[in-house]
């Protein structure tokens, strides 16, 4: 059963990928309409907040390196994974009650919605990390060609986000109050997360907790691949165990998605 | 899809579950057990619907009798519990008019996304995007947004790009009842085009659509189906039952009458011996005008009511040439009806209908449209009612004559007895050309030369 759901949803992708494409320009238009600088504020909302941790890292509490690499670095690094992240699963939980009028009056797959979100924040996501290599370039830390390792992780998280996103996107018709439950568990997941501080200050078997997070594995994931330089095998037990959740993850969303999708246009 | 066939509906069914809250919605949706927590309601009982390719088929009934549910399940829109459902081809639809549109978004985008979601892509709409332009004929609006439209412009943008995907299936619910004439003729226009290669599914109150455009009615009521058939015939019934407060309890196929104490008889009897119930008004006092052309009523499938007075007889005439059958646009006429009350009935409406052979009402009146005093009927009283009028300029051809009595006004009333095609009457040609269904009365035409061409 969830075979098939998998399946058909790929060639539904791939089928309908003209009206994907054009969900997505709308979902990126959407943000900017009627403002003057348009696209211009995709770039500009990376560039300060990361201007101001340079500032304040760099400048005001003076955060020493981590290993000889900038603290500024190592966190853009890991904020750009975790930002990605959280924009598309607070988005995308709410895409299918943002979309009434495709739910309810037009033949629609529904499905689709979540990648339609993952697509448009890809645009944000790609600045961010065009300002990481700047950064990168700027403070002359080489650039090796595991950066492209990063699309592993990319992908590794977009599984689990959809997974996420088909579970709390669905439920979400029924109640709404899950769209505020997932704002508090990206509050929660943010500073739980090792993104603004180092897992090595914990004592290891609350690192071995912390790294329980499946986010964990993305984030530094991120780090290992545009600094360090560390292949993702190397540390192949939480990859497995990465999978394991994700593909359990995925496994519900999918489920769940299936079961209450009939429902969505008799409840919105 | 070389099938014939376009559309076919096994035994669908949909229910609307009613529960407490959404908790006990999202419960059943997710027990491993499929526990209930609902109570049901059904929006249709196990429809059946063969549709072939081509056809144009209209779908009948009240209110809440599940004719939307119908359409957005053969639309994909929400699924049916049970049953099944094979469609073959695109399918364009007009649920709800502009439903698919951003308000946001430019006239423009939003046709190129209709385009998406019909799966028709950026190249073959750039080819299409004229035409819609042109016969939405919302002028440089096309690049506002379309919130910035009015009702109209938005309907006339909806409808340009339904029916210019090139659907195998054209869905319209209702959608033929807005716009000014002149647009609606010009929609009219374009579903008529459709006729014939495209299959076409209307939902709508209006029966002259259904007359005109469809090959098949189908009646719905209460999630059920009551009949499907000819639309003339589906749409006398209907009009029928609805007169009645309902319709029949069994499908149809005997005679609708319940109150019928006579002979169900299809036929209209061109003089029948006086069965029992006309027997005790066989003698009403009033056979002055009374002859051989005199058109005496049986019950049967085409009559009905609650038949506390009938009417017993019916004559037609024309004052200068007599008792006819055919008459001239412009001659005087009248029309006599014989009434027998067989209880007490408060506030008498006897009316005259006359419809051409589609079905479509020409014209009629009854006595309050004609202000007239109707004193209330005692059981047993017998009354002759005359019309007298001018026939008027209608196109010639056949037309058939409905008569009918009621209790009550224009709002309420309770039909007594109708009697629907109770004579047929052919109307004569005067002119030898005629355009349309009316001819205009006393045209005077004045043809002036305002400048000669001529140079001299």
């Amino acid at each position: 059963m969830p075979r098939n759901f998998f399946l058909d949803f790929i060639t539904l992708i791939l089928s309908r990928r003209y009206l994907i494409w054009e969900l997505i320009k709308r979902e990126v238009a959407a943000q900017y309409i009627g403002s003057r600088l348009g696209f211009i504020w995709t770039i500009i909302n990376p560039l300060v907040l990361i201007l101001i941790f340079w500032f304040v890292f760099g400048f005001g509490l003076k955060a020493k390196p981590l290993n000889d690499i900038p603290f500024v670095i190592w966190l853009t690094a890991g904020m750009a994974a975790w930002f990605n992240f959280s924009e598309i699963w607070s988005r995308a939980t709410t895409i299918v009650v943002a979309n009434p009028h495709l739910v309810k009056k037009v033949r629609f797959p529904t499905s689709i919605l979540p990648v339609v979100t993952v697509g448009a924040a890809l645009v944000s996501h790609v600045v961010f990390l065009g300002l990481l290599i700047i950064l990168l370039w700027s403070y002359q830390v080489p650039l090796t060609f595991w950066v492209i390792q990063a699309l592993y992780y990319y992908l590794a998280m977009v599984v689990l986000v959809l997974g996420l996103s088909w579970l709390t996107a669905s439920v979400n018709v029924f109640f709404r109050d899950t769209g505020q439950i997932v704002q508090l568990l990206l509050q929660i997941g943010f500073w739980g997360t090792p993104i603004f501080w180092d897992i090595n200050i914990m004592p290891p078997i609350v690192q071995t907790v912390l790294k329980i997070n499946p986010i964990y594995y993305i984030v530094q994931g991120y780090r290992d691949s545009f600094i360090y330089g560390i292949p993702f095998w190397q540390d192949w037990r939480w990859g497995l165990y990465f999978w394991s959740v994700t593909a359990l993850i995925l496994l519900a969303g999918a489920l769940v998605f299936r079961r209450l999708r009939p429902h969505f246009a008799d409840v919105l | 899809m070389g099938s014939d066939r376009a559309i076919l509906l096994k035994g669908i069914e949909k229910s609307y579950k009613l529960y407490q809250s959404p908790m006990s919605r999202f419960k059943e949706a997710l027990h491993p057990r499929k526990k209930k927590y609902c109570e049901d309601f059904y929006a249709l009982k196990g429809i059946d619907l063969d549709i072939p390719r081509g056809e144009t088929w209209g779908i009948i009934g009240l209110n809440g009798s599940g004719k939307s549910t119908l359409l957005k399940i053969i639309c994909g829109v929400i699924q049916a519990d049970c049953g099944s459902l094979q469609v073959n081809g695109r399918i364009a639809a007009l649920l709800e008019l502009g439903s698919g549109f951003n308000p946001e978004y430019t006239g423009r985008q939003n046709v190129f996304f209709s385009g998406a979601l019909a799966d028709i892509g950026r190249a073959e709409m750039e080819e299409r995007f004229p035409e819609i332009e042109a016969f939405a004929e919302i002028g440089d609006f096309i690049d506002q947004p379309v919130k910035s439209y009015s009702s109209g412009m938005l309907m006339r943008l909806a409808f340009a790009v339904a029916v210019h995907v090139s659907p195998d299936i054209l869905v319209v619910d209702e959608a033929l009842a807005v716009g000014d004439a002149r647009f609606q003729h010009k929609c009219m226009k374009k579903i008529k085009s459709f006729k014939g290669h495209s299959t076409m599914l209307l939902v709508t109150h209006d029966m002259n659509a259904v007359l005109t455009l469809c090959d098949q009615a189908v009646w719905l009521h209460e999630g059920s189906m009551v009949e499907i058939g000819n639309p003339k015939k589906i749409v006398d019934r209907y009009t029928q039952a609805f007169y009645e407060g309902g319709p029949p309890e069994l499908p149809p196929d005997l005679p609708s009458e319940p109150l019928s104490e006579s002979m169900p008889d299809n036929s209209l009897p061109e003089k029948v011996s006086d069965s029992e119930d006309d027997s005790s008004a066989v003698q009403p006092p009033l056979p002055l005008l009374e002859n051989d052309t005199t058109i005496k009523v049986e019950d049967g499938a085409t009559t009905y009511g609650a038949g506390e007075v009938k009417i017993s007889k019916v004559a037609f005439f024309s004052h200068e040439r007599g008792p006819v059958d055919a008459v001239y646009g412009g001659e005087a006429v009248s029309v006599h009806i014989w009434l027998e009350a067989l209880k007490e009935i408060k506030d008498p409406v006897v009316g005259f209908l006359v419809k051409n052979k589609l079905g479509l009402e020409i014209f009629g009146f009854n006595s309050i449209t004609l202000q007239t005093e109707f004193p209330p009927l005692r059981a047993g009283d017998c009354s002759l009612v005359k019309f007298e009028f001018i026939w008027p300029m209608i196109a010639s051809d056949n037309y058939a004559i409905t008569i009918a009595i009621a209790d009550g006004d224009m709002e309420q009333c309770t039909m007594h007895h109708m009697v629907q095609d109770v004579m047929m009457v052919e109307v004569l040609r005067t002119q030898e050309y005629q355009i349309g269904l009316v001819s205009a009365e006393k045209v005077g035409v004045d043809i002036k030369l305002l400048d000669s061409g001529a140079a001299y």
